[in-house]
């Protein structure tokens, strides 16, 4: 079958379809008053504030990560800081 | 004050570390005090500038382990500071430090006034490197070939330099785009550059020159030099030389 011919105009657009900044659109940005109820991301189990929620979509593009990698990650470095909480209590509590 | 110009682009392939070598060859070449700078942890600029990627590089100055009177290595006119083959750990390890998208600007804000430009190789990818480097720098240009995914890659960049400049650093500008293997010829070179020249957003943001094929350029490389040691009298070389004259038309 022979190539679909193009006119520079055609490809233009098709080119445009992928693009946000180029076409001129607004980046998707949400106000805090939009977004009232607490935020589940798709794959941690945890209630997120609307406005550590934000912030995070916002912080993720910089870190080169997802939104729901970035909170595994601050999950993560958080249930080790509460796992050293723990070892200094049960190590207080055995020289006590 | 140096002008400081972040050649960046998350696309791999685009001729970012051969732009960055030739250009800041071709400036040196005008008399122009140039810093480079390797951010990838590739390090293929610092094998072309013909430096050792064991060494320590500029991971280590990032993380406070080296000064910079340590780090820098230079060749005639020409600097450089190189990388080494742990900066993808040190990148790791900056990942938790606070302020870390600062760290470059604070480093290149001892020394800016030695240099009439420094020019930072980035890697191809948009992690706390690429944007150490957009905070640091005052101008950023984007080498890019006329295709879909470069176009893509494109709006991606142009995303997370506006939200630089919003939130970290106001001074940040698109110095140009810089097309490189282009064959104006065909339509779909055509194509991408209409939709860029026609868009309020590029006005005045296509660099005039853009980068033929030239063979020359990639052997150039393969035996650490320049493209005006190599080969002065190639395309590639009239190419850079037009490119930096352009610049200098531009910044002085």
């Amino acid at each position: 079958m022979a190539k679909a011919k193009h006119t520079i105009n055609d490809i233009q657009k098709a080119l445009l379809s992928s693009t946000r900044y180029i076409k001129d659109e607004e980046a998707e940005e949400t106000t805090l008053e939009q977004s009232g109820n607490a935020i589940k991301p798709t794959e941690a189990q945890v209630n997120i504030d609307p406005l550590v929620m934000k912030k995070i979509k916002i912080l993720a593009p910089f870190e080169g990560v997802t939104t729901d990698e970035l909170i595994n990650k601050a999950l993560n470095h958080y249930l080790r800081l509460k796992s050293l909480q723990l070892d200094k209590a049960v190590e207080k509590l055995t020289q006590e | 004050m140096a002008n400081i110009i972040s050649v960046i682009n998350n696309k791999g392939g685009t001729g970012k570390t051969t732009t960055v070598l030739n250009l800041g060859a071709a400036l040196s070449r005008k008399k122009k005090r140039v810093l480079l700078i390797d951010l990838d942890s590739q390090c293929n600029l610092t094998s072309a500038f013909g430096v050792d990627s064991n060494g320590v590089g500029i991971g280590e100055l990032l993380i406070g382990k080296s000064d910079f009177s340590e780090v820098i290595k230079t060749k005639g006119k020409l600097s450089l500071l190189p990388a080494s083959e742990k900066l993808l750990d040190y990148e790791f390890q900056l990942s938790n430090e606070p302020g870390r998208e600062y760290m470059l600007r604070e480093q290149l804000e001892r020394v800016a006034t030695n240099y009439d430009y420094i020019i930072i190789d980035c890697p191809p990818s948009l992690g706390t490197l690429s944007t150490n480097s957009l905070v640091a720098a005052n101008h950023f240009i984007v080498p890019m070939q006329a295709e879909n995914f470069a176009f893509i890659g494109l709006d991606r960049i142009m995303l997370i330099s506006e939200k630089v400049k919003k939130r970290m650093n106001p001074d940040l500008e698109l110095a140009g785009i810089l097309f490189v293997k282009l064959d104006p010829r065909t339509k779909f070179s055509q194509a991408v550059i209409h939709s860029l020249s026609d868009n309020q957003n590029f006005k005045g943001k296509l660099f005039n020159t853009y980068l033929r094929q030239d063979i020359s350029l990639m052997e150039s490389g393969a035996f650490k030099q320049t493209i005006f040691e190599y080969a002065p009298k190639s395309r590639g070389a009239d190419d850079y030389s037009d490119l930096a004259k352009e610049i200098l038309k531009i910044y002085g």
